[in-house]
């Protein structure tokens, strides 16, 4: 997570160069050139069923509108390219990827050959060209970020030349996008697949030119380095490239590693690019849902969710998950928010990082899991430490060993419990849940404060649920549940309110 | 553990006394200072969730108009949040004996 985290920091100083150095010559020979200007549709896979959740907080950390693809689990949403390192920041979303194209109503042929050839022919007419910088925007940061690190052993003044550099890279990079586009003006066709070579080509060697550069002016004769800086000149000049082809629906004559290897035939002989499955600079989404096509290209290497958590339980819940959750309770400064079955500890983690104006309580029974959420925290504490030089910044949560049957809090001290309850699969067993779920949720109404308190419970066994909450409707009001897939398992997760009732005093005193 | 969540806990055993188990007697293992940001809003509105006079031995030191008043609530807020007794043991004060508390 650190590591997108970081490379989203610098995307943000790149962007700032930018505003720095208008480059007024570009502009006014080529105003489209401005990758500022472009944009570009986004579409981030999310949990299913936190849809909404997800498209909420596009809309209050982007301000952009989204679409909740009728293929579930996806949302797509427009920005600028400016706004690429706050789409990194989302919480909500796992994976996420620049449209390239979008067909709603894609007729496929009958028969498999001729669907085949088809999608052959597609990937010559895509417009490949804006997607395309987004993402060398995108990757040429994570390439900057290796190379920082190679060079930590230099002396800081080498750094900050190389930071210098970093903004002339981004100008170096917009002459080459202009270039790219100047090409794609001059033949709007796009027949020609060298042209289309050589643009990459170009596109991608100012970078390294730049750094060649960056060598001779800081002298530093280091043979290594001259030699890093050629492997990567070589390795720049073929992209490497995959496709990934998800394929969903049962009115197709193909199945979804055909139309991948078919598209990625039509992608090499396109670009000139290298097929490599597993060590790939480019990989080319292909979804097919239906009648519903998109092509797109990745922007994450690994799913955002891991975060956080470095001890991981046999039921630890994504962090994606934990948000939407926590996001459905809508959490105030200085709320109270436990999660009295908390495992590892995803969910109060995730909640003090987020929202740092609350307090956390993390408990569980087990004590190897309290112990690994102890760990997790630390190592969240470590990593900000590291950021921060030196000093450790505490983040508001807490760690304890209970059980949630008789929790050691205060009556009504709490005012949202947040929690992901045993399925009674991995951990419990539905025949224990008869009994755990009635005397959990009583226990919960007794430290939940009445008439402001909430929470939100996600479980996959419902009907115990259903039957266990139908007894407490003086204390619970059910507001709506969201239908979640976890690891494929159907679960819910349900949002209640606390209502003014006293609860049913165990302990009358505090 | 933060002298915040020690303030929300309570014996879970029932009828206790005095007090119902609460606050429960700490015996620190050890006592660590975390910086933690200070939130001014964040300490004025825990105040009212505090248990104040387990928090302080008097409760009549609660100053008027604490809301606005930083240096009471940088105490409050260092008190609250930033003193950490490690992992201490605890107990109702009728006990002598202390319970094993894990936490951070």
């Amino acid at each position: 997570m650190s590591a997108i985290e970081e490379a989203s920091d610098t995307l943000a100083e790149v962007n700032l160069d930018d505003t720095h150095n208008p480059l007024t010559e570009n502009l006014e020979s080529d105003p489209s050139s401005n990758l500022k200007d472009i944009l570009v549709t986004v579409g981030a896979t999310v949990p299913t069923g936190f849809e909404l959740t997800a498209a909420d907080e596009v809309k209050e950390k982007l301000g952009s509108q989204s679409r909740i693809s009728k293929d579930r689990g996806k949302i797509y949403f427009e920005i600028s390219v400016e706004k690429l390192s706050q789409v990194h920041r989302l919480r909500s979303v796992d994976n996420l990827f620049v449209v390239v194209q979008e067909f709603t109503d894609y007729q496929f042929k009958e028969t498999k050959e001729d669907a085949l050839k088809d999608l052959e022919d597609l990937a010559k007419k895509l417009p490949w060209t804006d997607p395309l910088k987004v993402w060398k925007l995108n990757t040429s940061l994570k390439k900057r970020k290796t190379k920082h690190k190679k060079q930590n052993q230099q002396s800081g003044a080498s750094k900050e030349k190389l930071n210098d550099d970093g903004g002339n890279d981004s100008a170096n990079q917009k002459d080459a996008d202009k270039e790219l586009l100047d090409h794609a003006q001059n033949t709007p066709s796009l027949k020609s697949a060298e042209q289309n070579t050589e643009e990459t080509q170009e596109m991608l060697l100012p970078d390294d030119q730049s750094d060649g550069k960056d060598e001779f002016l800081n002298i530093t004769g280091n043979e290594d380095q001259a030699g890093d800086c050629k492997k990567g000149e070589a390795e720049a000049q073929v992209l490497k490239f995959r496709v990934t082809c998800n394929r969903a629906g049962d009115k197709h004559c193909f199945t979804s590693n055909d139309a991948a290897r078919d598209f990625g035939g039509a992608v090499q002989d396109y670009f000139q690019w290298k097929a490599d499955m597993t060590n790939f600079d480019v990989e080319v989404l292909l979804n097919i849902h239906n009648n519903e096509v998109v092509v797109g290209i990745a922007l994450t290497e690994e799913s955002l969710h891991r975060r956080n958590i470095t001890h991981f339980g046999p039921t630890t819940l994504r962090s994606t998950l934990a948000y939407g959750m926590l996001r459905l309770c809508d959490p105030q400064p200085t709320d109270i928010i436990i999660d009295p079955m908390s495992g590892t500890g995803a969910i109060p983690i995730e909640g003090a990082t987020e929202w740092p104006s609350c307090y956390h309580i993390a408990g569980d029974n087990n004590p190897q899991a309290v112990k690994r959420a102890a760990n997790n925290i630390c190592s969240l504490l470590k990593k900000n430490q590291n950021k921060e030089s030196g000093t450790s910044w505490g983040i508001p949560i807490d760690t304890i060993q209970w059980d949630i049957c008789n929790l050691p809090l205060r009556t009504n001290s709490v005012d949202v419990i947040v929690t992901d309850m045993p399925f009674g699969k991995r951990i419990g067993s539905k025949k224990k849940n008869w009994d755990l779920y009635p005397s959990c949720l009583m226990e919960m109404s007794r430290i939940c404060r009445p008439g402001t308190g909430r929470a939100v419970l996600l479980t996959q066994d419902r009907k115990c649920f259903a039957k266990a909450l139908s007894k407490m409707g003086h204390l619970w009001q059910k507001g709506h549940t969201v239908w979640v897939n976890v690891g494929g398992l159907h679960a819910a997760v349900y949002l209640l309110k606390r209502t003014l009732e006293r609860a049913g005093e165990k302990r009358s005193y505090w | 553990m933060k002298l915040l969540t020690h303030n929300m806990l309570t014996s879970h055993v029932r009828g206790v006394r005095p007090g119902g188990g609460f606050p429960l007697r700490i015996q620190a293992t050890e006592v660590k200072v975390n910086n933690v940001d200070f939130n001014q809003e964040f300490v004025a509105r825990m105040i009212p969730k505090v248990e104040w006079g387990a928090l302080v031995e008097a409760a009549e030191s609660l100053p008027p108009e604490y809301e606005n008043n930083e240096d009471f609530l940088r105490k409050v807020h260092h008190v609250l949040l930033e003193l950490n007794i490690g992992l201490p043991h605890l107990a109702p004060y009728s006990l002598s004996s202390y319970l094993d508390c894990s936490s951070t």
